[in-house]
């Protein structure tokens, strides 16, 4: 058990809000990329035994926090914003930290962003309404509007010419969920493949350990697996949300979910294991290093440890609102991000750091 | 079980037993490790509060108790799917706060996959009898593929503040997951954002809020933002996040543990976001001061105060602890005022495969359920988590699994030690609320001339008629009577409720007709079974779902039964001398005589498809209880077998005689003070051309207001249902005396108020609608306060 005081140390960088892009690619610890292997989960080693969560920056003016991922602890992305509603037309919202300073993005104007990920020089970022953003290192933001008015929740790049995006209206339960391929040229909606259960209107969040072993997980426990051809269902033995995934290996993948109660399941290679946390509330984020150490973070604000298996410990931040992602560099820094999501628009944003 | 957790509460449920209410404080200075008493201020009658609400938490509690009688209409945000329009619905036996009779059960549905997957639909899978969607009214299907289907009777929540004041530790002190005693009762919690749950059949919500917000939004579809910060900081249970941050770091900070959260306070669990629906209402359709207070109502409501002890009962507390049922039933957990002697451990159990539902919830499986509160228990039956059981004795047989060796060591007793067990069960508070109907058995009879009097004074002979056919009227249907079984309602009084037994309903029982139409041959083809789409079914029956080919619904509101005698009284010539089939005068006003088997002329229901009141009686115990008749010469309608487990016919042909007596000796509403100039406008702009104000009676005028004919009064396109003579878009001009006092309006009940009832006629009503329309503000008043003066 890793104990720590809750401190509240805010890092603002005003003088950087607001600003133009400033993507300089960090060269030091580049991610590998999918193609290097399949130790391409993370890029990080053993974390500090403690984590000591604190504010990076003032978020609350900028709406939630949806997303946070990096190359490096110096090269940090993270996205959110307001969502679009009948009397707003919502704000996507896209920050960089550089180690040192957070400076805003300059993007497209458009509704909230959702999730990013990026390979090499390409950041890609999915929101709502179909928008996909792209961020190359040097050039200006660009942005696609897919053939969806449904939300994007999440995406991940083999390679920049092989990005996934997945989404759905979770809302409208006559929906259905949507996966789109991007092969450098063009996003190509491709087919969802026939479900064993009713009701699953969105996917969540897609990750893989190579370009030919790819992930989906979304509503009612639905765990989707593009094996480089087809995408096929994958047996979950849970009906909870599934709303985020990540491993390390082929053969080590986590998913976190659950609405009322934290869910929890592991991929070792064969099937999938799931687990109810019991003290644990409904969980959205995850990530896990290359030791195997698994973030995970969700509802009340608090940042889970799973060393191995389902046995975790809980660490208190700043925030008691929801936490909605976690990413960390290589033995750190750490970054969670969320927001007054629980809540009616307008959001207010939490973006966290642990050193 | 803890077994020495059990030692002290076994003395309590003696206590309990032998002296039911007097439990003299123990001041903290007599004793530095006192033995722990019933908390004080608890107890109150049913819909009391607690004693010890303060001056502002009472007219919090009092706003609170309005706004759970609240019925939703359509343009409140009602639906677009719903099973009810109230809170007090489904929470009015004996009084708001309470549960319902089988007619306010629903039902849930699940599936359970292959690879273990539990899907749990939409909305909590809660099942909707109905929708209003787009402006159709439906009975919405069972979405998906569901191989899951559960039924549930609506939980009382008496108490309920005072466990939710209730330590985690308290609750799993008694826990034993692993039976680690052997005594072959387990017992584990249920958790619900992290806390320990102790609402719901299965535990399966820890937060107040939490449990009133999302029945608000499946049953009624009432959306609703969740209580702010300073709200939850003003409950009678304070709930805020501040008060959970001191519980959780006022003596330690830093990492959590999961022995540390059991230190939480429960009430502050995260809220639920924002809920939204597509009904076009702005959300949210319940305010937060609404919220606020049904939340408060419910916190502050009392315990039942338990009966003074009798020997019998002394005896059956006695027996309780002999026979095990103290194992679950755990007769008090302590909470920071005392002892809160609920009689539940708030853990679960599984209850074995009879009564298996499948329902998962958080951690609970399909076998297991909450053990249920017994404080009040009498006066809240039906009995069990879907109502199968109709007594104490029944639910107590009912009994499988961990609870399996307390029933049979129960079974095993003497009959007279049985009914001692029950006794004591009836002593737990509520005995004297404990009603099979709405009306107390003394209830004295509305006087002469009022709503649910007679119309004339009765000698001693009717009035034991009167009395027992409202006793029939009002009680419940058992299944042991003969319900179902397909029903509607369970009683008469089910659906004819408002403002007062035999009174009209509101639109969540509506009944349900269906059928197919077939627009290339303009024509309809009724089920099989009829063109009435049950609500109900036995407990251990899947809803009946319509089929695949049916493409009309009509739901038909619940009219009142006031005046039906006087109607009855009305010769078939008088009514006859209206009609005007062919519009031969031109004036746009047909009017048909519904005729009825025997060339009778027929006067009740909607279609007007109903002769007498004898058959009216016939035709709504078969249809919409199930309750079987017996063959009466000359008499046609009402069902004469049925499939349940009764021996037809259900009902003797003395039962028919008292209810029909009853409903034909019932008063017509009272008329109020009449506005001249707006009964001079109700002629002139046409409503008195069907709305006729009198026919002659048996005794003179009969001042209805309707002709008791058919017309076409549907917009175009609409599609009804046929029913005996009566098209698909003709219905009998509807009485209007009591209009005031037995609102919805139209056939379906979607009209709220008489302005909007007007401008729904269509067709042979149009004219008269416009020219209503027309009117200047003053005269649309006028004609409006004449309405309501009827």
């Amino acid at each position: 058990m890793t104990r720590h005081t809750a401190r509240s140390v805010p890092v603002v960088v005003a003088s950087a809000l607001a600003l133009g892009v400033a993507l300089a690619g960090c060269a030091d610890d580049p991610d590998p990329g999918p193609d290097a292997g399949t130790d391409v989960g993370g890029d990080a080693a053993s974390l500090p035994s403690e984590l000591v969560w604190e504010e990076a920056f003032d978020a609350a003016p900028f709406g939630a926090f949806m997303s946070v991922w990096g190359r490096t602890g110096s090269d940090v992305f993270t996205v959110g914003g307001q969502p679009k509603t009948s009397a707003d037309p919502g704000d996507g919202v896209v920050f960089h930290f550089d180690g040192d300073t957070w400076a805003q993005v300059d993007v497209p104007t458009g509704p909230m962003l959702n999730w990013v990920h990026g390979v090499g020089e390409t950041v890609f970022v999915a929101g709502e309404a179909g928008r996909v953003l792209t961020l190359v290192d040097g050039a200006a933001p660009t942005e696609t509007t897919l053939a969806t008015t449904a939300p994007l929740w999440g995406i991940w790049a083999a390679a920049e010419d092989d990005v996934w995006t997945v989404g759905g209206d979770a809302r409208n339960r006559d929906g259905a969920p949507v996966i789109f391929h991007f092969d450098g040229s063009a996003w190509d909606e491709v087919a969802v493949p026939a479900l064993d259960r009713d009701g699953v209107a969105a996917l969540f969040k897609v990750w893989g350990a190579a370009h030919d072993d790819v992930w989906a997980v979304g509503m009612l426990g639905v765990i989707l697996h593009y094996d480089g051809t087809d995408w096929t269902q994958v047996a979950s033995g849970t009906g909870d949300d599934l709303v985020s995934l990540w491993g390390r290996a082929s053969d080590d993948i986590v998913a976190a979910g659950g609405r009322s109660n934290g869910t929890v399941g592991r991929w070792d290679g064969t099937a999938w294991t799931f687990e109810r946390l019991a003290r644990v509330s409904g969980l959205n984020g995850s990530w896990m290093g290359s030791d195997g150490t698994v973030l995970s973070v969700g509802v009340g604000g608090r940042v889970l440890r799973i060393a191995s298996g389902f046995e975790f410990d809980a660490t208190s931040t700043p925030t008691t609102n929801p936490l909605h992602a976690v990413w960390s560099a290589e033995g750190g820094p750490s970054f969670a991000v969320g927001g007054t999501l629980l809540s009616n628009p307008p959001y207010a944003g939490d973006v966290l750091i642990a050193r | 079980m803890n077994p020495l957790r059990r030692t002290a509460l076994q003395n309590v449920t003696l206590r309990l037993a032998a002296s039911a209410l007097a439990f003299a404080a123990c001041g903290p200075d007599d004793d530095p490790d006192p033995e722990p008493t019933v908390a004080e201020g608890i107890y109150g009658r049913f819909g009391d509060p607690v004693q010890f609400a303060t001056t502002e938490q009472l007219e919090t509690f009092q706003r609170g108790h309005d706004a759970v009688a609240r019925v939703f209409t359509p343009e409140d945000g009602l639906g677009p799917l719903f099973n009810l329009a109230s809170c007090g619905g489904c929470h009015e036996r004996p009084v708001f706060g309470g549960g319902a009779a089988r007619y306010r059960d629903f039902y849930l549905s699940a599936s359970k996959l292959p690879d273990g997957s539990y899907i749990a639909p939409p909305m909590a899978g809660i099942e909707h009898a109905y929708g209003i969607g787009d402006g159709v009214a439906t009975r919405p299907d069972v979405t998906g593929n569901w191989n899951i289907q559960a039924r549930r009777n609506p939980i009382p929540f008496f108490g309920v503040g005072l466990l939710a004041e209730l330590s985690e530790e308290s609750i799993l002190a008694n826990a034993d997951p692993d039976d680690l005693d052997g005594d072959g009762i387990s017992g584990r919690p249920n958790y619900d954002n992290g806390f320990v749950g102790r609402f719901g059949r299965k535990a399966q919500t820890v937060s107040i809020e939490g449990f009133i917000r999302g029945p608000l939004n499946n049953h009624l579809g009432i959306t609703s933002d969740p209580l702010t910060e300073e709200q939850r900081a003003a409950l009678p249970v304070d709930s805020s996040t501040a008060a959970r941050d001191a519980a959780v770091f006022g003596t330690r900070s830093g990492a959590l543990t999961a022995e540390f959260e059991t230190r939480r306070q429960a009430q502050a669990a995260p809220p639920s976001e924002p809920l939204t629906d597509t009904d076009g209402v702005p959300d949210p359709e319940l305010s937060s001061q609404d919220l606020f207070d049904i939340v408060s109502f419910s916190m502050l409501l009392a315990a039942p105060t338990p009966s003074p002890a009798t020997p019998e009962s002394e005896h059956g507390a006695q027996l309780f602890e002999e026979v095990g049922c103290a194992s679950c039933h755990v007769p008090a957990l302590e909470g920071p005022r005392g002892l809160i002697p609920a009689y539940t451990d708030l853990l679960l159990h599984d209850m074995g495969e009879e009564l298996a539902d499948g329902i998962e919830m958080g951690d609970a499986t399909g076998s297991e359920f909450r053990t249920q509160p017994l404080w009040g228990v009498v006066a809240v039956g039906p009995y069990l988590h879907d109502g199968r059981a109709d007594t104490l004795d029944g639910a107590i047989r009912w009994h499988g699994g961990e609870g399996e060796r307390s029933r049979d060591a129960y079974v095993a007793l003497s009959e007279l030690d049985q009914l001692d067990v029950v006794a004591f069960l009836e002593s737990l508070g509520g005995l004297e609320d404990h009603s099979d109907g709405l009306i107390h058995p003394n209830a004295p009879i509305a006087p002469v001339g009022t709503l649910g009097g007679p119309i004339a004074a009765l000698d001693a002979s009717a009035e034991s008629m009167f009395l027992e056919g409202r006793r029939l009227f009002d009680r419940d249907t058992h299944i042991a009577d003969g319900l179902g079984p397909v029903f509607n309602g369970d009683s008469c009084r089910a659906c004819h409720f408002e403002v007062t037994p035999a009174g009209a309903g509101p639109i969540d029982v509506n009944v349900m007709r269906h059928a197919t139409y077939n627009a290339a041959t303009d024509s309809y083809l009724a089920p099989p079974a009829g063109t009435i789409l049950h609500k109900l079914t036995l407990f251990d029956a899947l809803r009946v779902e319509p089929a695949a080919s049916i493409n009309v619904f009509e739901p038909r509101q619940t009219p009142h039964t006031f005046g039906l005698g006087l109607i009855d009284g009305i010769a078939e010539d008088t009514i006859r001398a209206n009609a005007d089939p062919d519009d031969a005068d031109g004036d746009g006003i047909s009017g048909r005589v519904a005729i009825t088997p025997g060339d009778r002329v027929g006067r009740f229901g909607w279609k007007a498809q109903v002769p007498t009141v004898r058959e009216f009686v016939r035709d709504a115990m078969g249809a919409e209880q199930g309750l079987t008749s017996p063959d009466e010469p000359g008499q046609t309608f009402g069902a004469r077998n049925d499939f349940d487990d009764v021996d037809d016919p259900e009902l003797s042909v003395e039962d028919l005689d008292a209810v029909e007596f009853y409903l034909a000796s019932l008063a017509p509403p009272p008329p109020g003070a009449g506005d001249a100039h707006g009964e001079e406008l109700f002629e002139t702009v046409g409503c008195a051309s069907c709305h006729i104000p009198a026919l002659d009676g048996a005794d003179g005028p009969v001042p209805l207001y309707s002709d008791l004919l058919l017309h076409d009064v549907a917009a175009d396109g609409v599609l009804g249902i046929p029913d005996g003579t009566a098209t698909a878009r003709e219905f009998r001009t509807a009485p209007l005396w009591g209009l005031s006092v037995t609102a919805p309006y139209m056939h379906d009940g979607y009209a709220t108020t008489i302005e909007a009832a007007i401008a729904a006629h269509h067709a042979e009503g149009e004219a008269s609608a416009a020219a209503f329309a027309a009117l200047a503000d003053s005269d649309r008043s006028a004609l409006l306060a004449f309405l309501h003066s009827l």
